[in-house]
């Protein structure tokens, strides 16, 4: 046994089939990330004795597994299977040029995510992991300032923790974990000759183009599900959730950074009160896979709407910036372009990874 | 007639090329978009004509290369 330090803690994620059974990472690979955290605590009834000050008893109560974490994004890393996870539609990777390793994968939303559920297996012994059999991906979300890094983060509930170091005896150990491979780093900018971040209003028969790029200094996007945390009477396993089931609406929000206000071609709050539905995209790419198309991630919303422009607020010294929140709805028919876009979002991401990021 | 979804395969600054916008179309819009390399089919390599686009071919000639060619 040794105590390990961050960098070599190491983390796998595998599609599960059944809730609560977890699955066997033997043909996953290691997660690349920033920060990861593990919560896993029960509810407590404190029991209280007639005449006395003094707890008589604590009583546990149900299971509440959370994880979150997130890092920076990369174009091969398994931050994909996260987001598809979430989304719900994800297609098998498909090469682009014949022999050359450069797999498409389109990942959309859903209006349903039962039955996409991950297995979770994080060192922290060489040879000691923590093992979450199932979780259920509740927010994803993406930022990035112009020139900088994409950040990722997410959150999930789950339904236990196995720890081997306590004795419990989970299905993927340390040493098959630590053994997975890593895939190759090559981070993505927002930034670079082929990057581009692009609106326009919704339309059916116009495609959004060059003409409509937009000069923005940082995006965000929040995509998030509520579930419900339900346990139910289940013999031994009574204290853990079922799997989670969506009980709101899901969210998908973007926020953009303008930096000039009057640009001549924004009419922001016009197409706020007009009802104006915009179609986004935002592409960037990276290196060339082989001989065949580069690395890249496309984000496309077919149809959003205003919802929030960030109020007039400047100081001395400061820019004067407007930041512009939209919400996605579903197209009442396809966005030109975005004909496999049925639902709120979908994200393109070209890679050396020849995998379903939902499998 | 059915449609397809192909993608437009577009050129970027530097030149280099993408998997660009998808398209629904007819099947022999798709057939002439992916002949001419200006298309890929979804989930296909670029070239190669899948099954339901392939089955337009209104010239048995042509299907009869291509089975060759298998």
């Amino acid at each position: 046994m040794a105590v390990i330090t961050f960098n070599d803690v190491k983390c796998s994620l595998t599609s599960g089939t059944t809730w609560g059974t977890a699955a066997d990472d033997a043909s996953s690979v290691l997660l690349h990330f920033d920060t990861l955290t593990i919560d896993d605590n029960y509810e407590v009834a404190v029991i209280r004795t007639a005449g006395s000050n003094s707890p008589a008893d604590i009583k546990r109560l149900g299971y509440a597994v959370s994880v979150s974490g997130g890092g920076t994004i990369g174009f091969n890393d398994d931050c994909w299977r996260i987001l598809g996870h979430l989304l719900g539609d994800v297609a098998a990777g498909s090469e682009q040029t014949s022999m050359q390793g450069d797999y498409l994968h389109v990942i959309q939303s859903d209006s349903s995510t039962i039955g996409h559920f991950l297995t979770m297996n994080v060192l922290n012994e060489t040879d000691q992991s923590y093992e979450i059999p199932s979780i259920k991906v509740t927010n994803f979300d993406i930022t990035a300032e112009a020139n900088g890094l994409f950040s990722w983060s997410f959150s999930a509930v789950g339904d236990r923790v196995l720890s081997s170091g306590d004795g419990d005896s989970p299905t993927n150990n340390a040493a098959s974990t630590a053994a997975l491979s890593v895939p190759a780093v090559e981070k993505a900018c927002l930034g670079g000759a082929n990057m581009y971040v692009r609106h326009d209003d919704y339309s059916t028969s116009v495609s959004l183009s060059s003409a409509d790029d937009q000069a923005v200094s940082s995006f965000s996007l929040s995509i998030a599900r509520p579930f419900d945390n339900l346990r139910v009477t289940n013999g031994s396993d009574t204290e853990e959730i079922i799997e989670p089931h969506q009980t709101d609406d899901t969210s998908v929000t973007l926020t953009l950074q303008y930096e000039d206000l009057d640009n001549g071609t924004r009419t922001l709050r016009t197409d706020r009160s007009a009802d104006t539905a915009k179609a986004f995209e935002l592409y960037v790419d990276g290196d060339q896979i082989g001989s065949g198309n580069n690395a890249d991630i496309k984000i496309q919303i077919p149809h959003m709407l205003t919802t929030n422009i960030a109020p007039y607020n400047v100081a001395r010294g400061t820019r004067i910036r407007e930041a512009i929140t939209y919400r996605a709805t579903v197209p009442a028919a396809d966005q030109s372009g975005m004909a496999n876009i049925s639902d709120l979002i979908g994200v393109s991401v070209t890679n050396s990874q020849n995998t379903e990021y939902d499998a | 007639m059915s449609k397809v979804i192909i993608y437009k395969l577009e050129r970027n600054p530097d030149g280099s090329v993408r998997t660009g916008g998808s398209y629904k179309v007819d099947l022999e819009e798709a057939k002439r978009l992916i002949e001419a390399g200006e298309a890929v089919a979804k989930g296909y390599a670029k070239g190669v004509l899948p099954d339901e686009v392939k089955g337009v071919a209104s010239e048995p000639k042509k299907e009869t290369k291509e089975e060759s060619e298998k």
